[in-house]
């Protein structure tokens, strides 16, 4: 498990990687998942992530919570597919 | 279709942007989400948008049988005012926005959720933003 994280880190690209850090620093996610899908241009991310913290909060306020996570990030790209999940 | 509505008042202003919105702006929005039952702000327009994102919504919502004469759209690109003033007053960073009877539903990922579980559909039908089903 922790040598699969680790993999996953390492292929991260760097705007990825930061993403992950601050979702994870932020929202204690039990499970995440980040990915430029922008096809190289890196303005386009899919997340998909799963934390305690959207237990009993509707999807808009669970994507809110995400959002001003990455108030700063989100401005500079096109696009942002995302998922989020209670448990 | 769906009918066009273009954003007449927001195009004929110029393009000055301001980073916190004037009352002005604010009320031209405001006036924009009041002006059907279900208001899309999309990039381009729903015959031709000019972003996937977009382009999902308008179909789902062509798909979940919107009725025309109750949807107007928007087109954030023709205004930088209207893109970032909506922004700020969904408080939410991206486009497309989607608003039913004056209220903030979501973007493109929390529509795509609400339609697989036949929460749209239920929203729409409360909202009477269907086509009536013809009576035979």
């Amino acid at each position: 498990m922790l040598a699969r994280v680790a993999r996953r880190l390492l292929s991260f690209t760097p705007e990825e990687k930061l993403v992950y850090e601050k979702l994870t620093k932020q929202l204690k996610p039990r499970q995440i998942e980040v990915r430029d899908i922008s096809g190289g241009c890196g303005s386009m991310f899919a997340i998909d992530i799963t934390s305690e913290k959207f237990k009993g909060l509707s999807m808009v306020k669970q994507h809110k919570l995400v959002n001003k996570v990455l108030q700063d990030d989100i401005k500079r790209w096109h696009g942002l597919q995302l998922r989020t999940r209670s448990e | 279709m769906f009918a066009r509505f273009v954003a007449q008042n927001f195009a004929r202003r110029p393009a000055a942007f301001a980073r916190f919105m004037s009352s002005e702006t604010r009320e031209a929005i405001t006036g924009a989400i009041k002006s059907a039952p279900v208001v899309l702000f999309m990039k381009g327009t729903p015959e031709f948008p000019q972003c996937g994102f977009s382009r999902a919504t308008v179909s789902l919502l062509g798909q979940q049988g919107v009725d025309p004469l109750k949807f107007a759209a928007y087109n954030v690109l023709e205004d930088p005012e209207l893109r970032e003033g909506i922004k700020e007053l969904s408080e939410w960073p991206t486009i497309p926005q989607l608003y039913v009877n004056e209220e903030f539903i979501g973007g493109c990922d929390i529509l795509v959720s609400m339609a697989q579980t036949g929460e749209l559909a239920k929203l729409l039908e409360d909202a009477k933003a269907l086509v009536p089903e013809d009576e035979e």
